[in-house]
């Protein structure tokens, strides 16, 4: 107990540390604990827009904001525990963090007519979207042998997701102001929390005592409404197809 | 040398038969010539003069441009220069397809006799410049030394300078003799991108965003967006007190812009009177590219409410026609709004209800347009040359109508009515409006030279305001064809989606080329100049306008 407290305080320093999280679940055959760390890629990329609307000349100024979170690393790390000889329960978090440049387009009121907008596009630089996920997973043994051991998962899934999400844009105009230009987007970091599940498979070699190193896959899924200035909240995806690999130590 | 080319011009003018007008009049030793060569041969003359006159030095090219609505010209702007000093505001405009000039238009100074040695330095002027503006000029700054024509035909060498204060910029004219300032006004061009934008409701219960500016604590109707100085005054039925400040006698002040606690604008007249005189400077920027009256951002100001409604009933006849069913360009950029009558009340004189006549773009428009003319070809307001100047506002009213308002009939809607959205018909046989483009005759003005009224100058200057029903047929036929009431010629038209053309040839016959004494026969020759200019011989809106005015006895 003593070296597996040493252990975890050093896993604890490493995820704490920033982004890393770690993980893979397995059911290592002589343990009853796992601590995984893994880092992979999340290889699917997510699309959505969203708009913001402000007042501008007496009438609604209209900015789409046409998002799109790309394959981006992800830093995992969990902890299992086995409960039967092929049933046991873990948790994982999970981390990913993307940035892009997106494209934003506005309708901009005239400052002397009704019904007369101007459209502007621009692109607002480095959006940036962070997911952390908490996965509580239930564990299956399917597969267990001297070396090698095949577990699958599955459960509910914590998500945190915290976007850049465009609530504004910044123009110039002049007379005649039949057109304006685009300026820049303004942007601010909305957080959210939601439920999804998570769906997954862990392959484990053992490649010493305690020691082994394994990969996974897994599907993560949670949909949250972040808030915006808008009159409707920004529905958002999150999670996806995760491929990762890492080490795995066993108690 | 240099007075006697100047002097010979002018004299070869009278000979040739070029248009020399005196602007103002002759005091002093100075005076103001207009140059406009009609013909030909005059043209050969004053290219030549003008070569001539830039090789001496009494013309410097200042601006070479391309003519944006002629391919392949170009237009020079050129300065009077005395001495090799330059004058301020004697200038000349010279069109050119390649080598060849197509046309010469100017305003010059003759008769300056000054020393263009200054007692005052330059450093002395801008430091003077500077104790004014109470701020410091950079080392570029320098002053220029320019001859200033004075209002009493006289004329002053002057430093003149700019600089910029906390709230203005300022230009000034610094005696270059003993250092007195001789003149200043605000050089700003205003662009305020967060300037307040209040709603108000129109005289036919539309409603528009109003430019506006605060002031002590309310809104009030000053556009900060448009280049020019645009404001709306609310007279509150001092009469006086209006006609006090057209005589010059007293300043408007802020209290009498009009005014709004949340600009959220209720008051009909002014909304209209507001919102149409930016309307109207958009569409000549918009059109033709022009900078408003002067095209220069002259200053628009709308005096509304000079009289009471409810004092109609015992209003003297003056006041009535002048103030209550009249609106009217006062000159110097102020417009006069008529009050209209109250609801329910129409004159018997002419069977028509009467509302608020800023409530009529084409009104507004009309009024506006007199100050072009007065900026441009000056048209002499009495005989054919005044109904000429009476038919151009009335063409860039239905113009500016049809820019702003969909085709139709009815208030709101664009025609080729004059007046049809303020003054209805209410007694029998009574027409909506006051006169029409496309059937003049139904409002008694005759639409064929040979009916034309032939009026002494105390009958409506000669007819100006019966005559103009002559041309204003031809520039509707030449838009939208048809066949002449009178002469049963057919006139094919450039059509409705191309009324752009025809309203570009007669706003650069009538405010670019046309001379100030023009009669009927000599605006077919300048209109179709325009065309030729803008279209080529022989194109739709040429041969549109051709027969327009060949349908209307007009050769």
């Amino acid at each position: 107990m003593r070296l597996s407290s040493r252990i975890a305080i050093i896993l604890g320093l490493i995820i704490g540390g920033r982004a890393v999280s770690a993980d893979a679940q397995t059911l290592a055959q002589g343990g009853r604990i796992t601590l995984s760390v893994s880092a992979g890629l999340q290889p699917t990329s997510t699309t959505f827009s969203g708009t913001a609307t402000n007042s501008v000349y007496l009438e609604n100024a209209v900015t789409t904001t046409a998002y799109e979170v790309e394959s981006a690393p992800v830093f995992e790390g969990g902890v299992a525990f086995r409960l039967a000889e092929k049933f046991g329960v873990g948790a994982i978090v999970s981390s990913l963090t993307s940035s892009r440049d997106t494209d934003v387009s506005a309708t901009i009121p005239h400052p002397f007519f009704f019904n007369s907008p101007r459209t502007i596009t621009g692109t607002a630089a480095g959006l940036e979207r962070k997911e952390v996920a908490t996965h509580v997973q239930a564990l299956y043994a399917l597969y267990t042998g001297t070396r090698l051991d095949v577990t699958v998962s599955g459960g509910p899934s914590i998500f945190k997701i915290t976007q850049d999400v465009v609530s504004n844009v910044t123009f110039q105009e002049a007379y005649p102001y039949d057109s304006a230009t685009f300026g820049s987007a303004v942007s601010t970091a909305k957080s959210k929390t939601g439920v999804g599940f998570n769906l997954g498979a862990d392959l484990t070699v053992r490649v010493a005592r305690h020691v082994g190193v394994g990969g996974l896959v897994r599907y993560s899924r949670a949909s949250v409404d972040l808030p915006t200035e808008a009159a409707s909240p920004l529905e958002v995806d999150a999670g996806g197809v995760q491929i990762a690999g890492g080490i795995r130590v066993f108690f | 040398m240099r007075r006697l080319s100047a002097i010979t011009w002018i004299v070869a003018a009278a000979s040739v038969g070029w248009l020399v007008s005196d602007q103002r009049p002759v005091l002093g030793q100075g005076r103001l010539l207009q140059i406009a060569p009609n013909t030909a041969a005059t043209l050969r003359d004053s290219a030549s003069t003008v070569e001539q006159m830039l090789r001496t030095g009494e013309l410097q090219v200042r601006l070479t441009r391309v003519d944006t609505l002629v391919p392949g010209g170009t237009i020079e702007q050129l300065d009077q220069r005395y001495q090799g000093i330059r004058v301020w505001g004697g200038s000349v405009s010279r069109q050119l397809r390649g080598a060849e000039t197509v046309s010469v238009f100017g305003t010059m100074y003759e008769g300056m006799s000054l020393g263009v040695t200054p007692k005052l330095s330059a450093d002395d002027a801008k430091q003077a410049i500077e104790r004014i503006g109470g701020r410091t000029l950079g080392p570029n700054k320098t002053p220029e030394l320019v001859v200033l024509p004075m209002e009493d035909g006289t004329f002053r060498l002057v430093w003149v300078g700019e600089i910029a204060t906390n709230d203005d910029k300022i230009r000034l004219f610094i005696d270059a003799e003993g250092g007195a300032i001789v003149r200043r006004y605000s050089t700003v061009h205003r662009q305020v991108p967060n300037a307040p934008i209040g709603r108000g409701t129109g005289v036919l219960g539309d409603s528009k965003k109003l430019t506006t500016d605060t002031a002590g604590g309310t809104f009030i109707a000053f556009d900060l967006l448009r280049p020019p100085v645009i404001a709306t005054f609310n007279m509150r039925s001092n009469l006086s007190r209006a006609l006090d400040f057209l005589n010059g006698v007293t300043p408007l002040v802020t209290s009498d812009y009009a005014s709004d606690s949340d600009n959220d604008w209720s008051d009909t007249a002014v909304v209209d009177a507001h919102a149409h005189s930016g309307w109207t400077y958009d569409y000549y920027y918009k059109r033709f590219g022009r900078r408003g009256l002067d095209n220069a951002d002259k200053r628009i100001l709308s005096l509304t409410h000079l009289v009471r409604r409810s004092d109609v009933y015992t209003a003297p006849a003056s006041i009535f026609f002048t103030f209550f069913i009249n609106a009217f360009y006062a000159g110097d950029g102020v417009m006069v709004y008529g009050e209209g009558l109250p609801p329910g009340v129409f004159f018997t004189g002419d069977g028509k209800s009467h509302d608020y006549y800023s409530g009529a773009l084409d009104i507004v428009a009309h009024e506006l347009t007199h100050g072009v003319t007065d900026y441009t070809s000056q048209l002499e307001y009495i005989n054919e040359s005044g109904a000429l100047n009476e038919s151009f506002s009335d063409m860039m009213a239905t113009g500016a109508e049809f820019f702003f308002h969909p085709a139709g009939s009815g208030p709101g809607k664009a025609d080729y009515l004059l007046g049809e959205d303020v003054i209805r018909a209410v007694g029998a046989g009574a027409r909506d409006g006051i006169r029409s483009l496309a059937s003049p005759g139904l409002y008694d003005q005759p639409d064929h030279y040979s009916n034309r009224a032939i009026l002494s100058l105390d009958q409506d200057n000669g007819g100006v305001h019966v005559n103009s029903g002559i041309p204003n047929n031809v520039f509707y036929l030449a838009i939208e064809g048809g066949t002449h009431r009178t002469s049963g010629i057919r006139v094919q038209g450039v059509g409705g989606g191309n009324r752009l053309q025809i309203e570009r040839v007669f706003y650069r016959a009538f405010a670019q080329l046309m001379p100030s004494n023009a009669n009927f026969s000599l605006a077919r020759v300048v209109t179709l100049q325009a065309a030729r200019d803008l279209y080529g011989v022989n194109s739709g809106p040429y041969n549109a306008i051709r027969d327009g005015w060949t349908a209307a006895g007009v050769n």
